[in-house]
């Protein structure tokens, strides 16, 4: 029986020492890597959120657009400057904006929304009394308070025309409403967040919308 | 000695300076490429909203001009609005979100006359440029008549 001859091996394995070096050298790579996927992963969403900002900010921008560039007037800003009415149509009573011709466009702070809201007079009623009910909005008149005493009637119809938004002011071209033949929105949108988020915490990108109103006529009561 | 073999030294298995040197350079080529894709996407992305944010400002200025008394409308001919200067024409500031814009405007005469009616309709073309540091970003044309006389 011949013996097998005793074949002294070279080292196969590693040291401790550079089992130690290569799990630093790991680490700190692993580490680097780590750090640009947060970097990046930061970056992206807010990308996302800058993204998302702008593209509801135009769509905003559209839905008010299609009210102010249609209409003939400003007729009153909210005390708070929240909110805005505007004859959109000239039907009834030539160069007068009565209650059916008026749009109010509100902002919920509650639930964050930009709303237009008309008066609509019920389909059972007789043509004269629609008729009554159109009165002439004079400009001494409260228009918000007409609407909202409306309300409780169900006769006020609402479209919500934005979401998301925190906070909203209204200023025109002259001090009087109704000679302004510009006006302009600054409003904050709010940033995509849980529902239960706290309102406070969530960012806000603030926007700016201008509008001509090109077909501008002041009533003339 | 017939098939007796000699105790064979192995070398040492470990890396040499050559292969780690090309081990480097590999992560480091990686993470070059990941970098410069990245770079990429956020130009494009930063691209994106600044067409964005142009059109929006390009939009706003024709709406305003559009509302504006007709016989004013050549006084706006080469109004300039620095980047990172836009206002509205009521002197309000644009947001931070603008900061990269700026806008020019140019009002020319234009008669159009309708090939069916043959009735010639006078009027300017307002035309409103968006650009950036660099380069033109969006511009936009409106053809407003002159108001008849009533």
């Amino acid at each position: 029986m011949r013996a097998i001859p005793f074949i002294q091996r070279g080292r196969a394995g590693v040291t401790l020492v550079e089992l130690l070096l290569a799990i630093v050298i790991t680490a700190m790579v692993s580490l680097g890597v780590a750090s640009m996927m947060t970097t990046v992963a930061t970056v992206t969403e807010a990308d996302r959120e800058a993204r998302s900002a702008l593209l509801r900010s135009l769509a905003v921008r559209e839905a008010l657009r299609a009210y102010l560039e249609e209409a003939l007037a400003v007729l009153q800003v909210s005390a708070d400057g929240s909110s805005i009415a505007v004859w959109l149509e000239d039907d009834l009573t030539p160069g007068c904006a009565n209650l059916l011709e008026v749009r109010v466009l509100t902002f919920d702070a509650d639930e964050g929304t930009i709303v237009a809201s008309r008066v609509e007079a019920p389909d059972a009623w007789h043509p004269v009394q629609k008729q009554a009910l159109n009165i002439i909005m004079a400009a001494s008149g409260d228009i918000f308070g007409t609407f909202e005493g409306f309300e409780p009637l169900g006769m006020v119809k609402s479209t919500t025309l934005a979401a998301g938004i925190a906070d909203v002011e209204w200023a025109l071209s002259s001090a009087n409403p109704r000679e302004a033949r510009r006006a302009r929105l600054r409003f904050d949108l709010l940033a995509p967040a849980p529902v239960d988020a706290d309102p406070a915490e969530v960012p806000t990108t603030a926007m700016l919308v201008a509008f001509g109103l090109p077909e501008h006529r002041s009533p003339v009561r | 000695m017939s098939g007796a073999r000699l105790p064979s030294r192995i070398a040492r298995r470990g890396l040499t300076l050559i292969e780690a040197l090309i081990a480097s350079a590999i992560l480091l080529m990686s993470v070059l490429a990941l970098t410069t894709a990245l770079a990429a996407g956020q130009a494009a992305a930063i691209e994106g909203q600044k067409l964005l944010l142009g059109a929006m400002a390009v939009d706003d200025l024709l709406s305003e001009l559009w509302a504006e008394n007709f016989n004013d409308l050549p006084k706006y001919h080469n109004a300039t609005e620095p980047v990172g200067g836009i206002i509205s024409l009521d002197g309000e500031p644009y947001p931070d979100a603008f900061w990269m814009l700026g806008r020019r405007v140019e009002v020319t005469s234009r008669d159009i006359k309708s090939a069916k009616t043959g009735v010639l309709v006078r009027g300017v073309v307002v035309r409103v440029t968006v650009f950036d540091a660099d380069r033109d970003l969006v511009s936009a044309e409106l053809f407003i008549a002159e108001p008849g006389e009533s």
